[in-house]
């Protein structure tokens, strides 16, 4: 092995510098060069899909702005970038409608699908926790955040927590850092206990409401905590107590509560006194609600690592409905109308003074510029300010993380008193602290996480800035426990082809299942090929054991290989490119093919004796003809074969439009030719990939096709809710996502944007260079 | 609504005029590409059939009538027609190679269905070669659930007479609705005027003109609220 060098100081061993598939690394932190430059600029340009944590559309733009340049900066971009998340299968709740049964309904629709058409819908329900009703409210955005860990959590809305009534089960999969609204405030999934009670949108649609007809039980469950109000016992079946008269005279709410079996004896032998009781009531009751209903958490099990969305929602209703609970929203936190992401960027590259309230704050917001992003800092004030040791520090984490105010006022105490002791801030002064520290508790997170995410991140980006071709071979092979496999292959492809890695179609005889770096090539996986499942691939391994594929012509792969196997793989491999190693069309390849199936199995054994013999197919028909005991109806089935071939009723040429819809079936996305090629572009003057280098900034002629548009409204400007559009655009070089339409071009060019157009658009550069702003548009010839 | 699916314009032509006993002899098609609105290049597809009384019985003596309007329009006698004919290949055959051309141009789509199949159009096509195309679905398994063909978009049809219809329906210069009295008055030329795939580009070309002239109005038509008293 030979030590190679790259330019940015990183060396490796490794066979043969041209081919990096054998190399001597050790993905170990203290092996690895902190400092690289190509790793560093790599995470800045916002090139990283497949990069741990920073692959969503939203960590991409983050790293793009904020442009890190050592493990303690993404570490802090790692921990204001991680709000919860949903799953992207859950239904948020639209809207509401009336059902021609005259009950109201929820109109629902998946958060994947809400991502997809962010356009289509500027209004959900939401929960205003004020006046306890479902309400519409403003989406600001939906946000996709890669992959994460999901768990399944069961509410029961039933006196008996463990009655398995389906009717009365709510199903919600969320990441435990997600917050929900329990009968106690907001909280993380991970801190709630199953038993404690959270609120779910009361299903009013399915069945007719039977108040008053319900037992005191259940109207005992709906309006108190479920546990015994003198010693908070819930671990068996509690008894409902009727404070004055009994069960047959007052069933109402309020003479209803809650006692284990022994507190219920004591009271009903009279050692314990109504007073008593209705103190104690009152405090177990839980907060009003009109549209809600107040479930049971029964259980919380991991469903494993799911593709993960969120939704952030406009002022003052920070919260949404998913699958029927009330779930916080986004967890981005707002200062001065600007969220603190923006503060933390703004204040790294320069934009905004740093300010840390007190000079004797700097040493610990030192290293993120004067903003509270983690958990440790608020411990590390309280230290300082206040005299907390490490105990009580965790104490006031502890306390304001769960938000009870009983520990919150007594931790506020100390700290305040620990203030006046130190005397190094004013009271004053510590109560504003203590408000901030109390605030940040909604975002800030643990900086060891943190940091270890942050070295994950950094390894991830280290590999693709050093052997893309082995980081993009061994992530295209997991792309199919993506729950849309060809939607991530063909994020990668196109990915790897702005790297100038090309991704090569699948070969036969490779024999390769799935994709394989080989000859310093990344090449297709045979079992990528939708219609090519396992069973196929390991007959065409029996059928290829003995068999060199290079040596093979055309009519040996087709008898010998091809009708082994089943039409639809067969079809596959040809029309994906697999048996292109043999000089001719596919589409002729098919023709034969379909031909040679309406053979009987004589014949082809026939046929198969022969090959070596036979030119083609035609000669190899014609031979058909003179064999023994052929019946005047095969011999003119024969006949009309041979004269097809000679004769094809339709053309046999490959054209690349044909090929790019093919390969984008089967494979996910179009390797060898691009729509593109039909088209005449030749006016262009630049593509996806150079515009975002070029130093050009007017009259540039871009050409591709449409792969995606986001319309929204103008917020400023002179007549702002005017539509206007974003669009994706896609060439063989790459895509764009911001190619920009304002209102007037939007309503002048609206009929030609739809996915799939091949349009040319003519413009200028946008300010941040990543874009382009459109002056003209036109439809592509071909 | 944006229609990816692609627009084949067919056209049969036929041992006789009643399409629930005839036997096509050709079958010619273009594909239509649905968002540039031109013909797909090199999408043709023409093929022969042998008719199946033909097929059936080598001696079968035809009408005169039918054998006439063949005649005149290949230009040659009646004889060679049938002769021809006879050299045509099977049915089955053809049919099959037809079903392969439609399934090549599927819409790009996650799941080849019927609902990625191409749109069928032509002139007369309701009335006429659509009854043949579901009887020879019939006959080779080429049906959905509803007992219809299964090789063309379920839902849509697009029918050049139609079209014809719905624009001439109250001018008196159109003679009839023939594709011949189209032609002559579009000023189409008819050398060459009943040969399937002459007419079927013929066809395409009528078509691809009204689909235009549709969608520049209909950008210009303010359609919506439109009926909003």
């Amino acid at each position: 092995m030979k030590q190679y060098q790259y330019s940015c100081g990183c060396g490796f061993k490794a066979d043969n510098a041209e081919d990096l598939t054998k190399i001597e690394f050790n993905p170990k932190i203290e092996n690895i060069n902190l400092d690289c430059y190509r790793t560093w600029s790599l995470i800045s340009d916002g090139n990283t899909k497949g990069v741990f944590q920073l692959e969503s559309r939203l960590g991409k733009s983050i790293a793009k702005k904020l442009k890190p340049e050592n493990i303690e900066q993404l570490s802090a971009l790692i921990a204001v970038l991680r709000p919860g998340c949903i799953s992207g299968d859950t239904k948020i709740s639209i809207s509401r409608y009336t059902h021609k049964d005259g009950r109201i309904r929820q109109k629902l629709i998946k958060i994947r699908d809400l991502y997809k058409k962010q356009n289509s819908f500027t209004t959900i329900l939401s929960y205003n926790e004020k006046t306890g009703t479902i309400i519409n409210n403003k989406v600001n955005s939906v946000i996709y955040n890669g992959q994460k860990e999901c768990f399944k959590v069961i509410f029961n809305t039933h006196s008996n927590m463990y009655a398995s009534n389906g009717r009365k089960q709510y199903r919600l999969e969320c990441t435990d850092d997600h917050q929900l609204l329990t009968s106690t405030g907001w909280k993380e999934l991970r801190h709630i206990q199953p038993g404690e009670r959270v609120l779910v949108n009361k299903r009013k649609h399915t069945r007719k409401s039977k108040l008053g007809k319900r037992s005191f039980r259940t109207k005992c469950y709906h309006t108190y905590e479920y546990k015994c109000i003198f010693c908070d016992w819930k671990a068996g079946s509690l008894d409902v107590n009727h404070i004055i008269e009994n069960r047959h005279h007052n069933n109402k709410p309020n003479n209803l509560c809650f006692l284990c079996p022994n507190h219920h004896r004591q009271f009903t032998e009279g050692s314990l006194n109504i007073k008593q009781v209705r103190a104690l009531q009152k405090k177990h009751k839980l907060p009003k609600t009109i549209d809600g209903k107040w479930a049971t958490i029964v259980d919380k099990v991991s469903v494993g690592i799911k593709d993960v969305y969120d939704i952030s929602m406009k002022t003052p209703h920070h919260n949404f409905i998913a699958g029927d609970v009330i779930v916080h929203n986004c967890l981005e936190a707002m200062r001065d109308g600007k969220s603190v992401t923006n503060h933390y960027i703004d204040k790294k590259n320069g934009l905004e003074s740093v300010d840390y309230f007190h000079p004797s704050l700097e040493p610990i917001l030192k290293n993120t510029y004067g903003e509270m992003i983690y958990q440790e800092q608020a411990m590390e004030i309280a230290k300082r300010i206040a005299g907390f040791n490490l105990q009580e520090a965790d104490m006031l984490r502890k306390a304001i993380g769960k938000k009870k105010p009983e520990e919150m006022a007594k931790v506020k105490q100390r700290f305040l008193e620990g203030a006046k002791q130190l005397d190094i801030i004013s009271e004053q002064d510590a109560e504003q602290i203590f408000g901030w520290i109390e605030k940040s508790q909604r975002y800030s997170f643990n900086k060891s996480h943190s940091v270890s995410y942050a070295i994950n991140a950094y390894l991830s980006a280290y590999t693709k800035a050093h052997f893309p071709k082995i980081f993009f071979a061994s992530y295209l092979r997991f792309a199919k426990d993506k729950i849309d496999p060809q939607e991530e292959i063909k994020a990668l492809v196109q990915n790897a082809n702005e790297m100038d890695i090309t991704i090569h179609t699948p070969d036969l005889r490779n024999l390769n299942k799935l994709f394989i770096l080989k000859n310093n090539k990344i090449y297709f996986g045979l079992t990528d090929i939708k219609g090519v499942g396992d069973s196929v691939f390991d007959k065409l391994k029996d059928i290829c054991a003995n068999i060199n594929l290079s040596d093979l012509n055309w009519l040996q792969v087709l008898f010998l290989v091809l009708d082994k196997i089943n039409s639809t793989a067969a079809k596959g491999l040809i029309q994906s490119g697999s048996i292109s190693f043999i000089n001719k069309s596919r589409n002729s390849m098919m023709f034969e093919y379909g031909l040679i199936s309406g053979l009987t199995k004589k014949e082809k054994e026939h046929l198969i004796n022969g090959l070596n013999d036979f030119k083609d197919l035609g000669s190899g028909l014609m031979h058909i003809l003179n064999m023994p005991r052929v019946n005047k109806n095969r011999k003119q089935i024969i006949l009309d074969s041979i004269n097809t071939l000679n004769n094809p009723p339709y053309s046999l040429e490959d054209s690349p439009e044909w090929i790019a819809d093919c390969e984008d079936t089967l494979l996910g996305c179009s390797i060898t030719c691009s729509k593109l090629d039909m088209y005449d572009i030749s006016m262009t003057n630049i593509t996806c990939k150079e515009l975002k280098n070029t130093v050009l900034k007017d009259n540039l002629i871009l050409g591709g096709e449409i792969d995606f548009i986001n319309i929204t409204k103008t917020k400023t400007g002179k007549n702002p809710g005017q539509e206007m559009a974003f669009v994706t655009m896609t060439d063989t070089t790459g895509s764009i996502d911001s190619i920009i339409f304002f209102p007037e071009k939007y309503k002048e060019y609206k009929n030609l944007l739809f996915a799939n157009n091949i349009i040319i658009v003519k413009g200028t550069k946008t300010k941040t260079g990543d874009g382009l702003i459109v002056d003209k548009a036109y439809v592509a010839k071909t | 609504m944006i229609n990816y699916n692609k627009i084949c314009v067919f056209d049969f032509e036929t041992d006789g005029s009643d399409p629930s006993f005839c036997s096509p002899v050709q079958i010619a098609a273009v594909m239509i590409d649905p968002i540039q609105l031109e013909i797909i290049k090199d999408s043709e597809f023409n093929i022969n059939f042998k008719p199946e009384c033909l097929d059936q019985n080598e001696n079968f003596e035809y009408q005169t009538d039918i054998l006439d309007f063949h005649a005149k329009v290949k230009g040659t006698s009646k004889d060679n027609v049938l002769s021809e004919w006879k050299k045509y290949p099977k049915q089955e055959h053809s049919w099959t190679l037809f079903t392969n051309y439609l399934d090549k141009y599927h819409s790009r789509s996650s799941k080849k269905s019927q609902f990625s199949a191409p749109i069928a159009a032509g002139y007369n096509i309701n009335r006429f070669d659509l009854h043949i195309i579901d009887r020879l679905s019939k006959k080779y398994g080429n049906l959905n659930k509803e007992q219809r063909t299964n090789l063309f978009y379920p839902r849509d049809v697009i029918d050049g007479m139609n079209l014809i219809f719905y624009w001439f329906e109250s001018n008196g210069d159109l003679k009839s609705y023939t594709l011949d009295s189209v032609r002559d008055y579009f000023g189409i030329s008819k050398d060459g005027a009943h040969d399937a795939i002459k007419d079927v580009k013929d066809t395409a070309e009528i078509i691809i003109r009204f689909m235009k002239l549709h969608r520049n109005l209909s950008n210009k038509i303010q359609f919506k609220g439109s009926f909003v008293k």
